[in-house]
């Protein structure tokens, strides 16, 4: 993994103009190493590893992509599939490193990517709110305070202790929806959810995240629906390849995006 | 750094030569005309030869052959009067000038000087640095138990730079990979050199390195197998270099044919032929006839150094009888070959009192020897790669356990194998200031951070700052503890869910291993029933210790590979599935320790107050499982096949560990093999308290300790500097 080195942070500057920054991505590339061939076993590596066969494929699913999100902004991405857009959410909540560049968040980060994901089937519906609050990085005490309005959000009051393999899926999406924006999140993190559970809850949803926009929550979002963006973005921008090709307004970035993707279809 | 102030640039080899002549020849002087006559005028016997030693007697024998040259004229000389090779040359330097050994000074210097040009050669395959090698050259030439040689009159002055050429040059056969005819000549000439010096005072030394240059050979051909697969080289390049090493080990055939056996009186020396030592020897009938004569024929030598006796003798009570003696003997001949003499000789007297002064100085020496050992060890991770690193260390190390397989007089051995040892610790140092010198900056930085972030450890208001890197090991710690609600809850999950669905619940836990220790009982207990009385309670003891040490490692290598998924996903550190494995193991050896505690009553195995100390042992053996399951979950995210090998290591190591059955019952000789297993100590350790009702030794508590908190750094490290990939691995 390298380190950026110091010139490479002095050639993207922080721009001055910007008050108050809360995301910051400055040159940052994410390289993966694919393997040719899928190599599963340690057997198969040393063999290839001896005939110096062992070859990659490098792919940049990040290309030197600088970005500023500042406090309280709805920030959109949009791109078509293998953009790095999730690639790029991944950096931000602090999964992958980048392989270059620089990478600075100013606040907790929430992320909505994939709800539930840590849930287990067998343990109650209050065991998964704990297990998934402790995942999130939350405390005993910070659960105990927010545990009955994450009951009331999810409206699960009758089935919180029944384990959770007895849920729907609409329920435990809610759950997880309930644990992950209990907690008033500096950096909220979106990836095409709003489409969780049930139409009622589906606006409740909305609802939460308005709030969170009101009370100046940065919210980061990725959609392919782009009227979600116009409609609740300040900013958005445009990834393509692993390249920025355009930051602005929603309207004046879903504009390029669209009339470029109809030229690649053409091609 | 300064380190070439002593030169205006990289200091040519030709002046450090020079200086080094200087040097030893200075010394030899002061020692020959000041030292000992006027300061130590008891020592003396004539000339400045030290009268407890071979030098007087080297120095009669030269004179008397320089006396028949005289009077019946140069067909009198011979090069072994009374098989010494050193008195032969010094004869003739005498019959030319004159019979004092003040005449030899000058070849002396030139020779030891050779040896630290020599040392520095070698160095300079592997590090590059003129300065830095300097310094390991001259820790070689300056170290005072040298001037036992160069200042006085031996034959080490000459087999070292022999041996050193011949080392050199099979180094530089490893060093081939861009193929330089030039090279080749000058190796072949190096090693041909060499074993001719060595020839012409410790004949029979050529002997074991033809040995040693066979089985070099034999690496060294796969070698160019390899290079020749990878097409580094052509074919006829690969058949002269096959030709050359093969050559060179049957050019030291006529060497070791032409030995001059006579009657030797001295220390240094070699049994008489035609008079066996060992009477009663068991040959092996499965061995090559050539391969048992050597051994027997160290065995002798071994034998013959017993007799002539000393006060520094070391394990002077083994006798060699068969072949299997001296393979057993092997780990213990290489600890005294690299670290004798330990310290309790340290401060003890000699023969005589030169020998006592010897043994204070030697101490600075031995810990100069230690720390560049140490710093050797380090630096195979650094020269992993490098044949000829490997060469010149196999070399090296087969002379020492080989002289150590022999000579049982310490002071002879340290004599012996000076030019070996010092020269891997010269090595050992060099590689490591060359390691140490550049990142001298980065380590101090890294100091800086750490620092820094300890004092930042509880900051309310997360910044993550990807070029904010202080180092990975840290900033787990920190995460860690950060996340510690999450370890609990995990553990919690991993309870709940194991027993949620059964009927008897948590009760399995305790069950399990009752089951495990009925059967095991039934099988066994008739076997070593006399060895280990209330063998139930000695089994359950080592099963329950076992089993949380297998569950753990194991647990933490599945929830790394299959709970990894939601590191795809959300921040969490990585290690706290390990964490979490080896906690939810630990609070099942708790549990379990109800059962134990039961059976240990009905067995009527008295309970003591040293009961109290099972916590400490459980924490150790908590310490090693995690640091091994980090090291084994970061191998099974790159190849999950890990997991399935791990399973059959397991069982093998299960039974390599006394746990169903009693230590007592392993033949002493492979003992050493069950005390490098480090979950021995644990394990015993465990069952002490309870089963033997006695708090450890201390013998038995800090090889445990050791062992724990080292696999726990290890693993710690391991784990954190690969961390930041395992998302992209999943």
């Amino acid at each position: 993994m390298n380190l950026p080195t110091i010139s490479n942070i002095l050639a993207n500057p922080l721009s001055s103009s910007d008050p108050d920054p809360v995301i910051q991505l400055m040159g940052v590339s994410v390289r993966y190493r694919v393997p040719r061939e899928r190599l599963g076993t340690f057997k198969e590596y040393m063999i290839r590893w001896v005939q110096r066969r062992v070859l990659y494929d490098e792919f940049l699913a990040l290309k030197d992509v600088n970005l500023e999100v500042r406090r309280g902004e709805v920030f959109g991405l949009v791109g078509s599939n293998g953009a790095g857009k999730s690639t790029l959410l991944k950096v931000v909540a602090r999964i992958l490193r980048p392989t270059l560049g620089r990478v600075i968040v100013n606040g907790k980060v929430a992320p909505l990517l994939e709800l539930g994901a840590g849930f287990h089937p067998e343990l109650t519906g209050r065991e998964n709110i704990y297990l998934y609050g402790a995942l999130l990085g939350f405390d005993r005490s910070e659960m105990d305070r927010k545990y009955e309005q994450i009951v009331d959000f999810a409206e699960l009051h009758q089935f919180i202790d029944a384990p959770l393999r007895t849920y729907s899926s609409g329920m435990t999406a809610r759950l997880g929806f309930s644990v992950a924006t209990a907690n008033e999140p500096g950096i909220l993190i979106v990836d095409e959810i709003l489409s969780v559970g049930d139409e009622a809850f589906q606006q409740k949803s909305s609802a939460k995240i308005r709030e969170f926009k009101e009370k100046g929550t940065t919210i980061l979002m990725v959609s392919h629906n782009s009227s979600a963006i116009q409609a609740n973005c300040q900013r958005a921008a445009w990834l393509d390849h692993g390249i920025i090709r355009g930051i602005g307004t929603p309207d004046e970035v879903l504009k390029e995006y669209r009339e470029n993707r109809v030229v690649e279809r053409a091609v | 750094m300064k380190f070439n102030a002593l030169f205006s640039s990289e200091p040519k080899l030709l002046k450090i030569w020079l200086l080094y002549f200087l040097f030893s020849s200075s010394i030899a002087a002061l020692v020959q005309l000041l030292i000992i006559p006027h300061f130590f005028p008891g020592w003396n016997s004539t000339f400045g030869l030290l009268n407890n030693g071979d030098s007087p007697t080297f120095h009669l024998l030269a004179v008397n052959l320089a006396g028949k040259i005289q009077t019946l004229g140069w067909s009198a000389w011979v090069l072994w009067p009374s098989g010494q090779g050193t008195s032969g040359i010094a004869g003739a330097i005498y019959a030319l000038t004159t019979p004092s050994p003040l005449v030899l000074i000058p070849l002396n210097a030139a020779l030891h000087a050779t040896s630290g040009i020599l040392v520095i050669s070698i160095l300079e395959l592997f590090i590059k640095n003129r300065s830095i090698t300097f310094w390991g050259g001259t820790l070689f030439v300056a170290l005072p138990s040298a001037m036992i040689w160069y200042a006085q009159i031996h034959k080490d002055t000459y087999t070292i730079p022999g041996s050193l050429m011949f080392i050199w040059g099979w180094a530089m056969l490893a060093r081939l990979d861009t193929w330089r005819s030039r090279k080749i000549l000058a190796a072949v000439c190096l090693v041909f050199f060499g074993a001719g010096m060595i020839w012409l005072m410790r004949p029979y030394q050529v002997e074991i390195l033809q040995l040693l240059a066979g089985l070099s050979a034999l690496g060294l051909l796969a070698l160019y197998i390899f290079w020749l697969a990878r097409k580094k080289w052509n074919f006829l390049a690969f058949l002269i270099a096959c030709a050359v090493t093969l050559g060179l080990v049957a050019i030291l055939t006529p060497f070791v044919k032409n030995t001059p056996l006579t009657n030797q009186t001295l220390s240094d020396l070699r049994p008489v032929p035609g008079k066996p030592l060992i009477s009663d020897w068991q040959p092996e009938t499965w061995l090559p006839a050539f391969f048992e004569n050597k051994v027997r024929s160290i065995s002798e030598d071994r034998e013959n150094y017993i007799n002539v006796g000393g006060m520094s003798g070391i394990d002077v009570d083994v006798h060699f009888r068969n072949f299997r003696d001296v393979i057993m003997y092997m780990p213990r001949a290489l600890q005294i070959g690299f670290l004798a003499p330990f310290p309790n000789i340290w401060f003890g007297s000699g023969s005589a009192p030169e020998t006592t002064f010897m043994r204070k100085e030697i101490v600075f020496e031995m810990l100069a020897i230690y720390l560049g050992l140490a710093a050797l060890l380090v630096l195979f991770w650094r020269f992993y790669r490098d044949p000829s690193f490997w060469l010149v260390v196999y070399l090296c190390a087969c002379m020492i356990v080989s002289y150590a397989l022999v000579v049982v007089n310490i002071g002879t051995l340290v004599r012996f194998r000076f030019g070996f040892l010092i020269l891997l610790v010269s090595v050992g140092v060099s590689g490591f200031a060359d390691w140490y010198l550049p990142e001298r900056e980065n380590l101090q930085d890294l100091l800086r951070k750490i620092t820094r972030s300890m004092r930042e450890i509880n900051t309310p208001e997360p910044v993550y700052d990807s070029a904010n890197h202080i180092h990975p090991a840290l900033e787990e710690l920190k995460s860690v503890f950060r996340y510690r609600f999450l370890i609990f809850q995990l553990v919690q999950r991993d309870i709940l869910t194991r027993y949620k669905r059964s009927v008897l619940g948590v009760a399995w836990t305790m069950l399990n291993p009752l089951g495990m220790m009925i059967i095991l009982s039934l099988v066994f207990s008739s076997i070593f029933a006399s060895a280990t009385p209330a063998y139930p309670v000695f089994l359950l003891g080592g099963l329950l210790g076992w089993n949380f040490f297998a569950q753990g490692t194991n647990a933490s290598m599945y929830s790394m590979v299959w709970g990894g998924s939601l590191l795809h996903r959300i921040f969490i550190p990585r290690s706290t599935f390990v964490f979490s494995a080896i906690v939810t193991a630990l609070v099942n050896l708790a549990l379990s320790l109800v059962p134990l505690l039961l059976v240990t009553v009905i067995m009527q195995v008295p309970i003591r107050w040293s009961i109290l100390f099972l916590p400490v042992p459980m924490l150790l053996l908590a310490c090693f499982s995690l640091g091994l399951g980090l090291m084994l979950s970061t191998l099974a995210i790159y190849y999950p096949d890990v997991v399935e090998m791990y399973q059959i290591i397991l069982t093998g190591w299960f039974y390599l560990t006394p746990v169903i059955y009693p230590i007592k019952i392993i033949p002493s000789y492979l003992l050493f093999i069950v005390q490098l297993n480090p979950m021995y100590y644990l394990i015993n350790l465990y069952r002490l308290p309870l089963y033997d009702g006695r708090m450890p030794t201390a013998g038995e508590f800090l090889p445990a300790v050791a062992y724990a908190l080292g696999y726990l750094i290890l693993g710690w490290i391991i784990f954190t500097s690969k961390s930041d990939e395992f998302a992209y691995h999943i």
